[in-house]
């Protein structure tokens, strides 16, 4: 069985939308992949409440190798989040380029939130309304360990 | 047979805030003569700097025991669990079918001394879950206190081990019947302790097979506190 990667990307301010990623996160471990968890750094580095003092410890920006190197991408957002929001232009430019480069062949990607009804360009697989964010990571790791395989 | 696992031939692992020795493989140190002993699969001696830790990461299928000599730790996961765990605690979480946790040092002065044990578990897909008890010093001192097991009296494992702690005066000594067929490890967490007539000092470990019974004493000037897994 193949082992595959899957990079789940948030942004969050609050603790909230993180705890989508956790939940997605738990699903690909249930689908039996290794996660990498990468939350997108602050435009502003306001004054921080406890949970956003936390988050920007804990957590690292993701990087063209942790996209590289994984097998699926899950990106979560908060449902009022648009993709042309700071946090997410660039690291939304970073995925268009790699994939304008042949970079993302035989990746999947999957988005909840704000941001997925506009990334159409980047062909992601985008859940129904009825499949929560455990279901959802789980379903990618499936998918990618089947292209792995393939 | 006893064979002895020597402090100095841990890997070894600097990152700066966390200074770690794996008595078996573990990360960037692969030795395939060291992969485990029965169902123990890690023994990781963490050192980590205030403020320091590990930021959320996934397991699945291992039962995870950590267990703190100095300092305090912060555990955080997916399931909402939110403590901090110091000395005579133990920790165990039960990965099963899946978990995101994080552990920082809760403190932003002091350092963190703590050992963290995975143990294969003898089914997959268990339901995940979490188990901290604390329990008094007195409890380890001169005897064998019950730390993780797949019965009743500390916290429960999914697999037939039975992990003790135990702290030794010079020359206070414990013993324990090991059973055919069940082996022991033991780990010299702090100082030092004679393990069935071998010294071993802090880090040393022992592997013990067709011993039958395991005979401990404190040594050195201060005595030693040793892990001991009855593995089958």
């Amino acid at each position: 069985m193949p082992q595959v990667v899957v990079l789940i990307t948030f942004s969050c301010q609050t603790g909230d939308t993180e705890k989508f990623a956790l939940s997605a996160a738990v699903g690909a471990i249930q689908g039996r992949a290794l996660i990498r968890l990468r939350r997108l750094p602050d435009v502003e580095a306001a004054e921080g409440t406890e949970t956003l003092l936390r988050m920007r410890k804990e957590y690292v920006p993701p990087t063209e190798a942790d996209v590289l190197g994984a097998d699926a991408v899950i990106l979560v957002s908060h449902e009022n989040t648009v993709p042309s929001t700071a946090p997410w232009l660039g690291f939304l430019s970073l995925l268009r380029k790699l994939r304008s480069e042949g970079k993302l062949t035989n990746k999947l990607g999957a988005a909840i939130g704000g941001i997925a009804p506009s990334l159409a360009d980047l062909e992601f697989f985008t859940p129904d309304s009825m499949m929560d964010s455990v279901a959802l990571g789980r379903t990618l790791a499936e998918r990618a360990r089947a292209v792995k395989s393939a | 047979m006893i064979t002895l696992r020597r402090s100095a031939e841990r890997g070894h692992s600097n990152r700066g805030w966390l200074d770690s020795y794996f008595t078996f493989s573990f990360a960037d140190y692969y030795d395939p003569r060291h992969m485990g002993f029965r169902a123990l699969r890690v023994i990781n001696d963490d050192r980590i700097e205030p403020g320091q830790g590990f930021g959320p990461h996934g397991h699945r299928d291992m039962e995870i025991i950590t267990y703190v000599l100095d300092g305090h730790l912060l555990h955080r996961d997916s399931m909402g669990e939110r403590h901090i765990l110091g000395p005579n605690e133990v920790q165990t979480m039960s990965a099963g079918t899946g978990i995101v946790h994080s552990e920082f040092n809760a403190s932003g002065t002091e350092q963190v001394h703590s050992i963290q044990i995975w143990i294969e578990p003898d089914k997959e897909d268990v339901k995940p879950s979490y188990q901290q008890i604390a329990f008094a010093p007195e409890e380890k001192q001169g005897r064998l206190r019950l730390l993780a097991a797949p019965d009743e009296g500390a916290t429960t494992i999914h697999q037939n081990t039975r992990l003790y702690v135990t702290e030794l005066q010079p020359r206070q000594s414990v013993s324990h019947t090991l059973p055919a067929g069940r082996h022991a490890w033991i780990q010299v967490v702090r100082g030092d302790i004679t393990v069935n007539g071998q010294e071993l000092n802090e880090g040393d470990a022992a592997a013990l097979t067709d011993e039958g019974s395991l005979s401990m004493t404190g040594a050195g000037e201060y005595g030693g506190e040793a892990l001991i897994f009855d593995l089958s």
